[in-house]
């Protein structure tokens, strides 16, 4: 069973296409990172998945139902972390809980005063004194109270130092541990999705350019370079396999998604092959010096 | 904490875990019958998806490290008697034959190839209760079971 299914997903913005044929699946009970540079489509992507954007076209499904007709129950069952945390600044945490008590029936408020003295949070605290980091924790408790099967989180390690991020990863680390929720989130702390993640859909140009299991890609995915220096990266990229290649010193550096389309490139000249690159490596090697295509 | 992983290492994370309780087994710091870890607790310690710890904990039952009992957790294992001892020559042999191509590659001779080995079995063997010498043997090695004498009767 999939939590979210995007199939086929058009979205502009005036008159830019931000989402262009976005299609991928989050599984339930897994955790699925959505990543991308800024402007790849992940922001509107997950507006369009909370019900707040419509796609032009393509259908997307959260929880077996279109997004942009969620009711009120199902609305419940995804607790949604947006990245600026916005509660009303001049409230104490005591009547931001009143508020969420009375305006969402599932809410579970004896849970969420359980978990906010967990992490230190008082009640009496007004929102416009705590800290980003806290802030975070106020947000993903407040969505986790609600004992939602589906958790979206918008980058939240935005802002936060290290320990105020590690603080709010080992809340959903819990929450996954105690509940099996499927969560999907964005961040560009890739230390943090190599942690947390089960798949990761990358975007770029406003689709899903990579889309796959972290441990997959971690067995499959193999960088080497290609010392050719006449031959134009773009004749490389029709081959089956490979991922990227662009021009570095006096060759090409090139990634492919099994070894043996890396192997294969032996036949057109010295070929090194490089230890198994890392997200990061990966993510850099795949994204960076990508042309935006028209 | 006798654990330690590096989510940027390219070897995933379950993989890690799986290869971080092993030799913890083997260097003695964890002992048969001791009790893992629960999945969140080593979840949260390591600040990582549970799933992963769940998976890891899978190979290692699947692999005979450790036992799962039911609603008391996870538990080392030791060896398992039960695995045949072919299954266990084929194993060790499949990791001598990775060992001696990596070796082959890196430019070390036989000689290189031996001395490391015995090293790291010394180094092993200080910290825990491998018999040390081992015997020159075909038959699996296993710090818990000491290679019993050939069965004669099993060879005619």
């Amino acid at each position: 069973m999939d939590s979210i299914v995007f199939q086929d997903v058009w979205r502009r913005h005036g008159d830019r296409w931000v989402v262009k044929g976005l299609s991928f699946a989050a599984p339930a009970g897994q955790v699925t990172a959505l990543l991308g540079r800024n402007g790849a489509g992940k922001s509107t992507s997950i507006q369009m998945l909370m019900g707040f954007l419509r796609p032009h076209s393509g259908s997307i499904r959260v929880l077996g139902h279109e997004s942009s007709d969620l009711d009120g129950e199902l609305r419940e069952a995804i607790g949604y972390v947006p990245e600026d945390h916005p509660h009303f600044h001049g409230m104490r945490i005591a009547q931001v809980l009143e508020l969420e008590a009375g305006t969402r029936r599932r809410f579970d408020r004896g849970l969420a005063e359980a978990r906010l003295a967990e992490v230190g949070l008082e009640k009496r605290a007004r929102v416009s004194n705590l800290s980003r980091g806290m802030r975070a924790q106020l947000s993903i408790i407040l969505a986790l109270a609600a004992d939602p099967k589906l958790l979206v989180l918008d980058d939240p390690g935005l802002g936060l130092d290290p320990i105020a991020r590690r603080e709010v990863l080992e809340v959903v680390i819990d929450t996954l541990a105690d509940r099996g929720t499927s969560v999907l989130f964005t961040s560009h702390v890739l230390s943090d999705v190599e942690r947390l993640a089960d798949r990761v859909v990358v975007l770029h140009e406003g689709r899903a350019y990579l889309d796959a299991s972290l441990d997959g890609l971690r067995a499959n995915v193999c960088h080497g370079f290609l010392s050719t220096p006449e031959l134009e990266p773009e004749t490389l990229l029709r081959r089956p396999g490979l991922l990227s290649a662009r021009r570095r010193r006096g060759g090409i550096e090139v990634y492919a998604d099994n070894p043996s389309a890396l192997g294969s490139l032996a036949e057109l000249g010295p070929l090194e092959t490089g230890p198994s690159p890392s997200l990061e490596d990966l993510f850099l090697g795949l994204l960076s010096n990508q042309r935006r295509s028209a | 904490m006798w654990l330690q992983i590096d989510p940027l290492a390219p070897e995933p994370l379950f993989r890690q875990i799986c290869q971080g309780v092993k030799a913890a087994v083997a260097r003695g710091r964890l002992k048969e019958g001791d009790r893992l870890p629960s999945v969140r607790e080593l979840a949260r310690e390591l600040a990582i998806n549970p799933n992963t710890v769940a998976k890891a904990y899978g190979e290692l039952e699947h692999e005979g490290v450790i036992v799962r009992r039911q609603g008391a957790g996870c538990f080392v294992h030791g060896a398992d008697p039960e695995r045949s001892a072919e299954a266990r020559r084929l194993h060790l042999q499949r990791l001598t034959e990775r060992l001696a191509i990596e070796a082959f590659h890196l430019g070390l001779d036989h000689a290189d190839l031996r001395a490391a080995l015995e090293h790291t079995l010394e180094a092993l063997g200080s910290a825990n209760h491998v018999p040390a010498p081992l015997p020159s043997t075909n038959l699996p090695l296993d710090p818990h079971h000491p290679v019993a004498p050939r069965d004669p009767r099993r060879e005619s």
